[in-house]
């Protein structure tokens, strides 16, 4: 009956599948590769970054009840420099999308599909979820919904079964000059984690916004948990 | 004998210049002269006043037409008034002579001829324009039964039958509500059948019962037989494969639904209940789970989920697994089929599509033939068509078992039109998984999800309380706890009044 509105509670399968998505598949080899034993530290950086980002955010929106983050832009800049301001974050959003549909395709081409060229793959993937995101948010929002507990346990699953091949040996020396790295991984971890900017778009479809911000930490702290093991 | 006096002094002159035989014919001519409406014309009260019954020949129970009619108009007739004016001898006749439960006055040929139709008896007398509708009523109809497609080990085996007054007891009778309202539509142009809109005033979102009322109404005019035609006919999506409205030949459960806030509505003619709006938690309930114990109603309302899942996907993922990805199985097992399979000629999507078109042809032989040569077909096409398929070499027995296995989950569905939707959306997956195995499987439930979930019946989303959240219904939808917990009436149907009981006072009384 409340057509085209999302209860609070459906905000959290959103925001942490958007978190998390297909960079889980590759964040870990980029940080390794960039700061090597000591990923782990450039997670805690990028998260701590992105900790700082949601706060600013979180106010933004705040400020700004009603509006998503693209209208929040053009509200405060005006129409001209509010509409420049979002060209670089247009273009970001659909790099990052080609590049998350590419790692996807990818992945799914080595696991499964061997034979299958990667355009038909892309192809498919870009009309199924374009046909189910254009029956709107609400719509958006269940499928989310009904997924995500199955995606859920199968990263307590599998975040379980990589403990067995946990070796401290792989984290040693802790931060042995390799500071610089560090700080050069922050920016990929902070990448992987910049999703949570999804509730800015999302907020102004929940129907009681207010309950939902008091209780958004959780929503923001759930899927960072994850990312992290 | 000065009551009738005191009656017949406020007379009205009506003059009328057409006779009583001229009445008739018009009317049976105006009803095509059938030749079984039938009249009977007598003489009374000593004045030779003509009067005339007509009615339609087994629509109407004789013994009323001539102990409720006939016999209380004749002896009692010699007592009439002094009076000559048609319309107050009819008046008299009406008030003081009649049995009958329902008389209504009738002025025109058509609500002459619809009074006659419904089975009751027009009764004209000579000078009165008007006649009088006596319920005589005694349509053919079918005595209650065990309900055929939803029955119940301990629930109790009424079923609705096909007449709505019938249908509309059973109701009441369970319902001793002054609340319970019934709404008569007619419904058909030429049929002129009526449905009822039945809801209880209070618990009922307000909204819902308007749009299922203005959505009969909008169909008013459309010529159908059945409920099930009302049920595509009033759906918000037509072309939907899953029900829209939940169809029930169960009494209890169509109380319970009313309890719980819905619409029903009932059909002249239809052995079934429409309920709306509806979910898919409500299509996967059996009445049987409420007459459990709670965590034995739980565990078998699971064990349904899981039989659906496997009809839909079982034999996609057999397709897949083996054309595409046998390395996902373990090596025993992958051993076990590939063994299986040696020696079979098709590949595992025709295998399969074989043997599901196979299982399509015996369930519909099934219904189709008298129950006990149905069984015996089933018996036939199960054990030794599949028995000999195997032999022969065409099938692998693996398959046998993965299409057995479907089959019987798919009887486990409660609710006959939502099978019907598993096994269309089975052969669907078959097709994907064919065509690109797994992925093609994940892509075929990711669309579904969403077309799934993009579906409202009257408002109410088709996933409700599954999604959004609404961890509150979850106690009588996914799971069935207790009575004693399940007070509150679904969040999700927005009811206007939030609890099933009224909350214990602090003594516990």
């Amino acid at each position: 009956m409340e057509n085209d509105k999302l209860l609070p509670v459906q905000m959290m399968p959103i925001i942490s599948s958007t978190m998390m998505s297909v960079n889980i598949l590759t964040i870990q080899r980029n940080l390794s590769a960039i700061a090597k034993e000591d990923a782990w530290i450039s997670m805690i950086l990028g998260i701590i970054i992105g900790v700082f980002s949601a706060i600013l955010l979180y106010s933004l929106v705040r400020l700004n009840p009603g509006l998503d983050f693209a209208e929040i832009i053009l509200h405060q800049g005006g129409n001209w420099v509010g509409r420049l301001l979002l060209i670089p974050i247009t273009v970001y959003i659909i790099i990052d999308i080609g590049l998350s549909l590419k790692v996807f395709s990818f992945a799914l081409k080595i696991f499964l599909l061997d034979r299958t060229p990667i355009s038909v793959i892309s192809l498919l993937l870009i009309i199924v979820i374009v046909s189910v995101v254009a029956k709107g948010i609400t719509v958006i929002a269940s499928v989310t919904d009904i997924l995500y507990p199955f995606f859920l346990i199968s990263l307590i699953l599998l975040i379980a079964m990589s403990t067995l091949e946990f070796q401290k040996t792989n984290i040693m020396p802790i931060i042995y000059g390799n500071v610089p790295n560090i700080l050069k991984g922050g920016l990929p971890a902070y990448g992987a984690i910049s999703a949570f900017g999804s509730f800015s778009y999302v907020m102004k479809y929940v129907n009681e916004p207010k309950k939902y911000l008091n209780g958004s930490v959780l929503d923001f702290v759930f899927p960072q948990f994850y990312i992290f093991f | 004998m000065s009551l009738y006096r005191k009656k017949t002094g406020n007379k009205k002159n009506v003059d009328s210049i057409k006779s009583i035989d001229y009445k008739i014919d018009t009317l049976k001519n105006y009803m095509n002269n059938s030749k079984d409406v039938r009249d009977r014309r007598f003489k009374v009260g000593g004045k030779n006043v003509n009067i005339a019954i007509i009615f339609i020949d087994n629509l109407v129970d004789e013994y009323m037409v001539q102990d409720h009619i006939i016999k209380p108009i004749m002896s009692n007739s010699f007592e009439w008034p002094l009076s000559n004016d048609p319309d107050t001898i009819l008046e008299i006749i009406k008030d003081y002579m009649l049995y009958g439960d329902v008389i209504e006055e009738v002025y025109t040929n058509n609500e002459m001829a619809m009074g006659i139709l419904d089975g009751k008896t027009l009764l004209f007398i000579e000078g009165s324009d008007k006649g009088l509708i006596i319920n005589t009523q005694d349509l053919p109809k079918r005595s209650i039964d065990e309900p055929q497609t939803e029955p119940s080990v301990k629930g109790p085996n009424e079923g609705f039958c096909e007449s709505l007054k019938d249908n509309l007891a059973l109701i009441r009778k369970r319902v001793k509500n002054p609340k319970l309202c019934v709404d008569i539509i007619n419904i058909g142009k030429e049929t002129n059948n009526n449905a009822a809109l039945i809801y209880i005033k209070g618990t009922v979102n307000d909204k819902i019962a308007k749009e299922v009322k203005k959505k009969l109404i909008s169909v008013k005019d459309y010529d159908i037989v059945s409920c099930e035609q009302l049920l595509q006919l009033i759906s918000d999506r037509p072309f939907s494969i899953f029900p829209l409205m939940h169809w029930t030949e169960r009494p209890d459960k169509a109380v319970s639904s009313l309890l719980e806030g819905k619409v029903g509505v009932i059909f002249d003619n239809s052995r079934g209940m429409l309920l709306a709006p509806v979910t898919l938690t409500c299509l996967m309930q059996s009445p049987d789970d409420y007459y459990e114990k709670w965590f034995i109603g739980s565990v078998i309302t699971a064990i349904r989920y899981v039989s659906l899942l496997i009809t839909v996907f079982l034999p996609a993922l057999y397709i897949a697994i083996t054309s595409f990805h046998p390395g996902m199985l373990p090596t025993t097992l992958l051993i076990s089929i590939t063994g299986a399979r040696l020696g079979v000629p098709l590949p595992a999507f025709f295998e399969a599509l074989i043997m599901v078109i196979t299982l399509e042809i015996l369930q519909e032989a099934g219904i189709r033939l008298p129950k006990v040569v149905g069984q015996t077909v089933s018996i036939i096409g199960g054990l030794v068509i599949g028995q000999a398929s195997v032999q022969a070499g065409l099938i692998s027995p693996i398959m046998v078992i993965i299409i057995s296995l479907t089959a019987i989950s798919s009887f486990a569905i409660p609710n006959y039109s939502l099978s019907l939707a598993a096994r269309v959306l089975r052969v669907a997956f078959m097709i994907l998984a064919a065509i690109l195995g797994a992925f093609g499987i994940s892509l075929g439930i990711l669309y579904l999800l969403g077309y799934m979930c993009s579906l409202k019946s009257f408002g109410i989303g088709f996933m409700e309380p599954i999604t959004p959240y609404r961890f509150k219904d979850w106690k009588d939808s996914i799971v069935i706890l207790p009575p004693s917990v399940l007070k509150g009436r679904p969040e999700y149907l927005h009811s206007t009044s939030d609890t099933k009981r009224k909350e214990r006072s602090k003594n516990g009384k």
